[in-house]
């Protein structure tokens, strides 16, 4: 009970309990009630936290939490738990359970559950309008009458039924119960109840053909999980939105780079310079911190708003699970599972937007492994450093008019090491250190559903787009500041860079790379994205062609010709290139990657191996290829 | 491989009492579009996964249809209560029913 008062807080007037399958449109109907919008996915299991908000109906204030979907209450896993313990202990005024008008018999389980638990339910029966585009027909009277509940037909997507659900709430809350039952009760054998729900479901459901004669769907679906079809019509989809991706942020990023960093950083000097601050503040602040900031918008903004986007779009779809479904077969093998397949997609995103999508695997050790593995699918930071490598050292051995197809070969030869990486690395995961954690696998496979708008775009770009952004703003500020004071600081007659990178020259030898890229690794450890102009102004600054003001800054790379001849300079070789594409796939995650690990697993153990575990790949890899290399030329 | 699974599926069907018609097979055995009534869970199917099982409508009496197999012996997909789920081969092969 005093969860019960912790939750009403003084301020509400009733709580409500809002429950149901995972896949029901639960959230939706959530965000309907409260105007709350959060996240809803069109893949089971997706709300982890409890998520509450508060809606008002005839001058009462509800308090209605949102608990995990769950398909039973007997409590086999942690969101059972939670949401049997939930309605146990805090005994609600009201339990709403959204039921799924396309799959009632399944969901009756938990609604049968509920009632032997709690004495006032009412049934929101959503997605009404999709079963009856699928041609089945529920008679709400009649299923009123055999579960002796209120049924409210809903199609909460469009916000039909929203208003009846609110004033059935307030009526209920306001009533007495319509059961005595002891909250401790046991629960009926679920077989009994399953037998219940298909003798009702038998009485008040009843089906009709569609009045188009084909089901357009079954064709779709069966064009995308077929053994011949299912993976080009993947690999396709898959290669347009990384294309459009990489093509589609061209523009837009020299456009924010023009203004932020072409236009906005020279105008902040001079206010700042104005104001009489010495050189190495305005230095610092302006030089460091605000370019290292505003480059991460410019470059990081563009593809995560096309890229997301898109990724919503094929969630929202339901396209999703059909991928996990298609890819399981090979990731059981690793010991993953197939959904590892979506957040490594996700991973070509942003790696970190990647882990916190690893929440939609349900068995902890899977999910595990797809957390610590996503590093090894390519994220945005890192397609422009492969692509500028491969165009300006790969190209070249190529013979003439082949050059871009070799720079392309080159590109997507890392990522399919990649892929082939994450799978090994999974593999050897779940025979060291996962070894013997519980496994287990279920896929549900939603209908295909046409897609809403207006949630994808807020979906997207709030919830993804803009949490990944200010995460790695946070982290490139500061990082802006080292960057800046180690190019800028000087012991000895030398910049501290140059001490530095004399200490990491032997490693970087060994790994055919050299002491800038490690350098240049560590110090832009915030983000990818600031790798490549890291070592531009530290090779810039060690081989003294900018001197005073312009060092300690980030810029971009203007003309391929001269950033090549720049490198050539500093000793770079193909070696020196090809280990650094390697190197580029096969280290540690960002800063804001790494934390986002130690928050999903709440552990410094495993964000510390997920640092580790692609570091020593990198080592190893870089380390052999070199080896070979040298051996062989 | 086949034969290692073959086997498993004969002894899922002889530990179970009563029910032993011809038609009675494991459900990872039925032919796509085919549709049978579950008969019961082998009791290798313990603990947690027997309880998510059923919790996913795997219960004896109901009727299942089998669809599609996902490409490199991936997850076999089936319909049961009006939802679409997926189940790898070794969790099907725990499940013994009867042709219809």
């Amino acid at each position: 009970m005093q969860t019960r008062m912790a939750l009403l807080g003084g301020k509400s007037d009733y709580l409500v309990a809002l429950i149901g399958n995972p896949n029901t449109g639960k959230s939706t109907v959530f965000n309907r009630l409260t105007g709350m919008r959060q996240h809803t996915g069109n893949w089971p299991g997706k709300t982890t936290a409890l998520a509450e908000g508060v809606f008002e109906e005839g001058g009462k204030t509800f308090k209605i939490v949102d608990l995990p979907g769950t398909y039973s209450l007997e409590a086999a896993d942690n969101d059972e738990q939670v949401v049997s313990e939930f309605l146990r202990s805090t005994e609600p005024d009201l339990t709403i359970v959204v039921a799924d008008a396309t799959a009632l018999e399944r969901n009756l389980l938990l609604c049968l559950q509920v009632m032997a638990i709690h004495g006032k339910v009412v049934v929101a029966l959503n997605l009404i309008d999709e079963a009856q585009s699928r041609g089945i027909k529920v008679d709400c009277e009649k299923l009123e009458a055999s579960l002796g509940l209120p049924v409210i037909p809903m199609a909460a997507r469009r916000g039909q039924g929203i208003g009846e659900l609110r004033r059935k709430a307030l009526e209920m809350a306001k009533a007495a119960p319509q059961r005595e039952v002891a909250p401790n009760a046991k629960l009926p054998d679920s077989e009994d109840l399953y037998l219940k729900a298909n003798r009702i479901v038998k009485e008040c459901v009843s089906s009709f053909a569609p009045r188009f004669g084909v089901d357009w769907r079954g064709g779709l679906d069966w064009l995308l999980t077929s053994r011949w079809t299912a993976f080009p019509i993947m690999f396709l989809i898959f290669a347009l939105v990384l294309w459009l991706t990489i093509q589609g942020a061209n523009y837009p990023s020299s456009l924010l780079d023009q203004l932020l960093v072409g236009w906005g950083h020279p105008q902040l000097k001079g206010l700042v310079d104005a104001t009489g601050a010495p050189a190495w503040l305005s230095g610092i602040l302006v030089d460091g911190m605000y370019l290292a900031g505003a480059w991460v918008i410019a470059v990081m903004l563009p593809p995560m708003a096309i890229f997301f986007p898109m990724f919503t779009l094929l969630e929202d779809l339901g396209y999703l699970p059909r991928v996990a479904f298609n890819m399981d077969g090979l990731f059981s093998r690793a010991g993953a599972h197939g959904k590892q397949a979506l957040t490594m997609a996700m991973g070509y995103g942003c790696n970190a937007a990647g882990v916190v999508a690893a929440r939609i695997i349900e068995s902890p050790r899977e999910r595990l492994v797809a957390i610590l593995t996503n590093n090894f699918a390519l994220c945005n930071g890192r397609w422009p450093t492969l692509i500028l490598l491969a165009s300006l050292f790969v190209a070249p051995l190529a013979p003439e008019g082949w050059g871009s197809l070799a720079s392309m070969g080159a590109v997507l030869a890392v990522a399919l090491l990649g892929v082939a990486l994450s799978l090994v690395s999974a593999w050897m995961l779940s025979k060291t250190l996962l070894k013997g954690e519980h496994c287990s696998f279920h896929l549900e496979i939603p209908p295909l559903r046409s897609p809403c708008l207006w949630q994808i775009i807020y979906t997207s770009l709030i919830d993804r787009t803009l949490f990944v952004l200010w995460r790695a703003v946070v982290f490139a500020v500061p990082a802006g500041a080292v960057i800046w004071l180690v190019a800028n600081v000087s012991i000895a007659d030398a910049p501290l860079a140059y001490w530095l990178v004399e200490g990491l020259s032997p490693l970087g030898w060994l790994m055919g790379l050299n002491g800038v890229i490690l350098l240049a690794y560590i110090i832009a450890v915030p983000a990818n994205e600031i790798v490549v102009p890291t070592i531009l102004m530290l090779t810039l600054t060690l081989s003294g062609a900018v001197a005073g003001n312009g060092s300690g800054m980030l810029f971009e790379p203007e003309e391929a010709g001269s950033v090549r001849a720049m490198l050539d300079a500093a000793g770079w070789t193909t070696l020196t290139a090809l280990s650094m594409m390697l190197f580029c796939l096969c280290h540690n995650p960002c800063s804001t990657t790494i934390y986002t690990i130690y928050k999903e697993t709440k552990s410094l153990r495993w964000a510390f191996w997920s640092a580790a575990m692609p570091l020593g790949f990198g080592l190893v890899l870089c380390t052999l290829f070199a080896l070979f290399w040298r051996l062989i030329a | 491989m086949m034969n290692f699974s073959k086997r498993l599926r004969f002894r899922v069907l002889d530990e179970r009492s009563g029910v032993g018609t011809g038609k009675a097979r494991s459900l990872d055995a039925l032919r796509p579009g085919s549709a049978a009534r579950i008969v019961e869970l082998a009791p290798s199917c313990r603990g947690f996964e027997r309880r998510r099982m059923m919790d996913l409508g795997l219960v004896p009496g109901s009727v299942i249809e089998r669809a599609e197999q996902a490409p490199f012996g991936g997850p076999i997909a089936f319909r049961l209560r009006g939802v679409t789920m997926a189940l790898r081969p070794a969790q099907a092969n725990m499940v013994a029913v009867e042709e219809m």
